[in-house]
C-alpha cells in the first residue's frame, strides 16, 4: 500500500554549500538521502514529493557544518499481509519462485503455488507450467499475488505469497509488458 | 530566590530526577534527535527550585543560546536554533500547578506560539542538563533521527500485523516444510524464535538450501518429498542427476602466484595459440587468466561435448568444496549462458558439512544421482554414487598440491585428448548406465547405483591378479589396500599367492622374486597404474602399455604420469611430440 506521509529529518550539509544555492543542494542531499531507504515501519520511501520545510541551518561548533531541520512530504511504499501486489518474476527455482513488486521481493513457494502448476526446465530455462500447458510462469513475467505473511527487518522486508486464490497468478508473459 | 534565577540567559542544571524522567516520557513521541533541548520554564515553581549550589555551568553549546536581555525571551527565534526544535515548558501562574499540567510544546510549535506564551509567564529559566543534552547531540550527530511517530497519523497504528494472528493459510502448517528469512514458505508465519535462535535442534530437523537462497530452510520431511517428487519428475523426462565437481573433474586452476616464470611463457604461448585458432566461440577457449580472483584456469578438454550431452541426458549439478565466489566463476566459464547448470551451484559455503560433500542438499533421489568426481573419499554417505575421473592436472601446483612428482601438462606442452580423454570414456559410461536405467521396465525401481556397480563389476572380469611390491608386506590385511578394493571393484579377483591361475601381476619393480617367476610363466606383469587405467576408462587397459620395463625407463628420463604418457603417444600432434623431444 502506498502512503503519503509528512516526515522530518536532519540534514547536515558542509559548509562548500553555503551561498545561493544552499537550498537546491539541501533539497537534492536531501532526496538522495531520503529516497530508496527503508525502515520496518514506513516500509520504502519511493519519492520525495514536497519540501515543505527546509528549516534555518544550525552551525555545529567545531564541525563548520550545518543542520537543517527539514519537514517534507514523501511516498512511502509499505506492504501489508492479505495485500495483493502485481509483480515481476525474478527467479524460479524447484522451491517456487521469487518474484519482485517494485523493492519487495516476495517469494511463492510450491505448495502456494495451485496444484496442476508443474515445475520444468525447458528451452527457456525453469519455468512453471499449469496442467493445460496453457500458462508458464517464467522469468520476467508478469504474476498477482497475494502476500500472506511479511517480515519487517530495520532496512528490508521480504515476504511470502501466494497465487494458489482466485483472481491470482499470471497476468502477462515477459514480452506483453 | 538566587538572582541568576531570574536571568533567562544563564542555563542552569536541573537536578530533579523525577523532573527530567517526565521530560523523558514526554519526549518518547517527540524528537529524540533534538541536538539542544532548551527546557523553559518559570523559576516561580517551588517545588521545581534547582538545588541550592547548582550553578549554571555554561555548555558550549549554549553558545549559540539566547542571549537576550533578561525577561525577554521573545528573542528566542532569532536564534539559529530554528532548526532544532524547541521544547517548551510553559507553566501559566506562579506555584500551585502541578508539573503534570505542563504544556509540552511539540516541534511543531511554532516559534512565534514560543514567544507569546513565554513572555506571558513572569520570569523564564532555562533547565538544562548537561549529560542529556551531549547524549542527544551525540544521537543527532550519528545520523539516526527518528521521525516523530506523531507525524505520520495514517501509520501511527503501525500496521505491522502482528504475526501471531496470521490465520493458517493451510490446514497442515504446522510443521512448517521451511522456512525463508524465518518466514514459512508455506503459510507466511515467522518461524518461531527459539526454533531460529537454537542452531542446534534446528540442524537435525531442517537442511539449509543455501544455494537456492541464502536463507532457506527446509525441513527434512520436506526436502524428502520435493527428493521424490523431483525424481519422479526427471524420470518422466527420462532424465537422471549428474553432479560434477569441478577441480581436477572439470578443470584445473592455479593462483597466480604459484605459476613461476618458468612457466609463464608456456601460458602465454597456449593464449596465443588459442586466439589464432580458426574455431572460435564457446567452448574453444580453454585457458583463462582471471585478474580479479587472480587465478589461471585451464578447462579441460572436451568439457563442452560432454556438457552439451550430458544435458540431454542429465539434471546437471555442479558440487564443489571452492569458495562461493570462485564456484560462480568457474561456472561462468564453463557455462556462460547459464543453460548447462543455471542455479545448480552448491559451493562450499551451501554445503551442510565443511569437509564432506554430501547429496542431502541436492534436490534429487539418490537412486538417480551420479556423482562425477576426482576424490571419491569426500562422498562419504554416497561411494556408491560416484564415478571416480581421474585428476587432471595442468598447472604444476597442482602436482605439488598432492605430493606428485613428475611434470604437469603444461610442462609437457601437452593436453589431455579431446576425442579419447578421460572426459570421453567418463561420457561413455554415463550414456551407457542412463540407457540401462531407462531400458529397465519400471525405471522408478532401478538405481544407478546398482547399475553402475555391474558396470564397474564387468571391467576386469575374468582377471586374477596378484601383486608384488605394491601392498606392505607389514600390513595386516591386504584385502583393505586401496588398489586390492578397487581391483575388486572392478571385477578382478586378487590372491596374495602366484599360481598358475593368476593372469596379471601387479608390481613396481621388475626384479621382484615374484615379477621374475610370473615373467617366465607368461603372464602379464603390469605397473599399479594398470589398474587405475582401467578403472578410469572402464575398460581393461593394454598390458603391453603399463609394462614394467617401459615404466622403468620412463623413470630414468623424469616421467611418471604414465597414464597420460599412453595417449601422448597415441595423439600428440607431429609439431609436439618434436618440441618435447627438443626439450628433452
Amino acid at each position: 500500500m502506498f502512503f503519503l506521509l509528512d516526515m522530518e529529518r536532519i540534514v547536515t550539509l558542509p559548509p562548500q554549500h553555503f551561498g545561493s544555492g544552499l537550498r537546491d543542494v539541501l533539497h537534492k542531499q536531501l532526496v538522495r538521502e531520503v529516497e530508496g531507504t527503508c525502515s520496518g515501519k514506513h516500509g520504502y520511501i519511493v519519492s520525495v514529493t514536497k519540501i515543505t520545510d527546509s528549516g534555518k541551518g544550525r552551525v555545529q561548533v567545531g564541525t563548520g557544518k550545518a543542520t537543517f531541520h527539514m519537514k517534507y512530504q514523501c511516498v512511502a511504499f509499505r506492504p501489508f499481509k492479505g495485500e495483493v501486489l502485481d509483480c515481476v518474476v525474478t527467479q524460479i527455482t524447484k522451491l517456487g519462485f521469487f518474484a519482485d513488486a517494485g523493492p519487495f521481493a516476495i517469494f511463492v513457494s510450491s505448495s502456494l503455488i495451485p496444484d496442476d502448476y508443474e515445475f520444468t526446465s525447458g528451452d527457456q530455462g525453469p519455468c512453471f507450467t499449469s496442467g493445460d500447458q496453457d500458462v508458464a510462469i517464467v522469468r520476467n513475467c508478469e504474476v498477482r499475488v497475494k502476500v500472506v505473511g511479511i517480515r519487517v527487518d530495520a532496512t528490508e522486508i521480504f515476504g511470502i505469497g501466494t497465487i494458489k486464490e482466485d483472481y491470482l497468478g499470471v497476468l502477462g508473459g515477459p514480452d506483453m509488458s | 530566590m538566587p538572582s541568576e534565577q531570574e536571568d533567562p540567559t544563564e542555563p542552569s542544571v536541573e537536578q530533579d530526577e523525577w523532573f527530567l524522567r517526565m521530560l523523558e516520557e514526554e519526549l518518547e513521541d517527540g524528537d529524540e534527535e533534538e541536538g539542544a533541548v532548551d527546557l523553559t520554564g518559570d523559576g516561580d515553581q517551588p517545588k521545581r527550585d534547582p538545588p541550592p549550589g547548582a550553578p549554571a555551568p555554561k555548555l558550549p553549546a549554549e553558545a549559540e543560546g539566547p542571549s537576550g536581555e533578561g525577561g525577554a525571551p521573545g528573542q528566542g527565534p532569532e536564534r539559529l536554533a530554528g532548526s532544532t526544535p524547541t521544547l517548551d515548558k510553559v507553566r501559566g501562574g506562579a506555584g500551585g500547578e502541578q508539573p503534570g499540567a505542563s504544556r509540552l510544546g511539540q516541534t511543531e510549535t511554532v516559534a512565534g506560539e514560543v514567544a507569546s506564551t513565554s513572555a506571558a509567564t513572569s520570569s523564564k529559566r532555562v533547565f538544562k542538563r548537561p549529560n542529556r543534552a551531549r547524549k542527544r547531540k551525540a544521537v543527532a550527530e550519528a545520523g539516526t533521527p527518528r521521525p516523530p511517530s506523531a507525524a505520520i497519523p495514517s501509520l501511527v497504528m503501525n500496521d505491522c500485523p502482528p504475526v501471531e494472528r496470521a490465520a493458517s493459510v493451510s490446514d497442515t502448517c504446522p510443521p512448517h516444510p521451511g522456512f525463508l528469512r524465518g518466514l514459512c514458505i508455506r503459510c507466511g508465519e515467522l518461524q518461531p524464535a527459539e526454533v531460529a535462535q537454537g542452531g542446534g535442534r534446528d540442524e537435525r530437523q531442517s537442511t539449509s538450501l543455501r544455494y537456492i537462497h541464502t536463507d532457506l530452510e527446509v525441513n527434512k520431511e520436506y526436502v524428502r518429498e520435493l527428493k521424490h517428487r523431483e525424481a519422479s519428475r526427471l524420470i518422466a523426462q527420462k532424465k537422471l542427476s549428474l553432479v560434477f565437481d569441478l577441480d581436477h573433474t572439470l578443470l584445473n586452476s592455479s593462483a597466480l602466484k604459484d605459476i613461476t616464470n618458468a612457466d609463464l611463457p608456456l601460458l602465454h604461448e597456449v593464449v596465443s595459440r588459442e586466439a589464432k585458432s580458426k574455431n572460435q566461440g564457446p567452448g574453444c577457449t580453454s585457458l583463462f587468466v582471471l585478474h580479479h580472483i587472480q587465478m589461471w584456469t585451464k578447462l579441460r578438454p572436451f568439457y563442452r561435448k560432454l556438457l552439451e550431452e550430458c544435458s540431454k541426458l542429465f539434471d546437471m549439478h555442479v558440487y564443489t568444496m571452492g569458495e562461493r565466489g570462485y564456484a560462480m566463476e568457474m561456472v561462468r566459464l564453463l557455462d556462460p549462458d547459464k543453460s548447462f547448470f543455471g542455479d545448480h551451484v552448491v559451493s562450499k559455503n551451501d554445503s551442510t558439512s565443511n569437509s564432506v560433500k554430501d547429496l542431502d542438499v541436492l534436490i534429487g533421489s539418490e537412486k538417480s544421482v551420479l556423482i562425477l568426481d576426482d576424490s571419491p573419499k569426500v562422498w562419504h554417505r554416497h561411494r556408491a554414487n560416484v564415478l571416480e575421473i581421474e585428476r587432471y592436472h595442468y598447472f604444476p601446483s597442482s602436482l605439488r598440491h598432492f605430493g606428485m612428482k613428475g611434470k604437469c601438462l603444461l610442462e609437457r606442452r601437452n593436453d589431455e585428448s579431446p576425442d579419447c580423454g578421460p572426459l570421453s570414456s567418463v561420457l561413455k559410461i554415463l550414456k551407457a548406465v542412463h540407457a540401462e536405467y531407462f531400458s529397465r521396465p519400471d525405471p522408478e525401481a532401478s538405481d544407478v547405483r546398482e547399475i553402475l556397480k555391474s558396470k564397474k563389476r564387468d571391467v576386469l572380469i575374468g582377471c586374477k591378479l596378484c601383486f608384488s611390491r605394491v601392498i606392505p608386506k607389514a600390513e595386516e590385511k591386504q584385502e583393505r589396500h586401496p588398489i586390492w578394493r578397487l581391483a575388486e571393484e572392478f571385477g578382478a579377483v586378487c590372491t596374495r599367492f602366484l599360481d598358475g591361475s593368476v593372469t596379471h601381476l601387479v608390481t613396481t619393480s621388475e626384479g621382484t622374486e615374484k615379477s621374475i617367476t610370473a615373467a617366465g610363466m607368461g603372464i602379464h606383469v603390469v605397473r599399479p597404474d594398470w589398474v587405475h587405467a582401467s578403472a578410469y576408462h572402464f575398460s581393461r587397459a593394454a598390458e603391453e602399455r603399463y609394462g614394467i620395463r617401459k615404466e622403468e625407463k620412463k623413470m630414468r628420463t623424469g616421467e611418471a604420469e604414465e597414464a597420460e604418457d599412453v595417449e601422448e603417444g597415441e595423439i600428440v600432434s607431429v609439431d609436439k611430440v618434436a618440441a618435447a623431444a627438443k626439450a628433452n
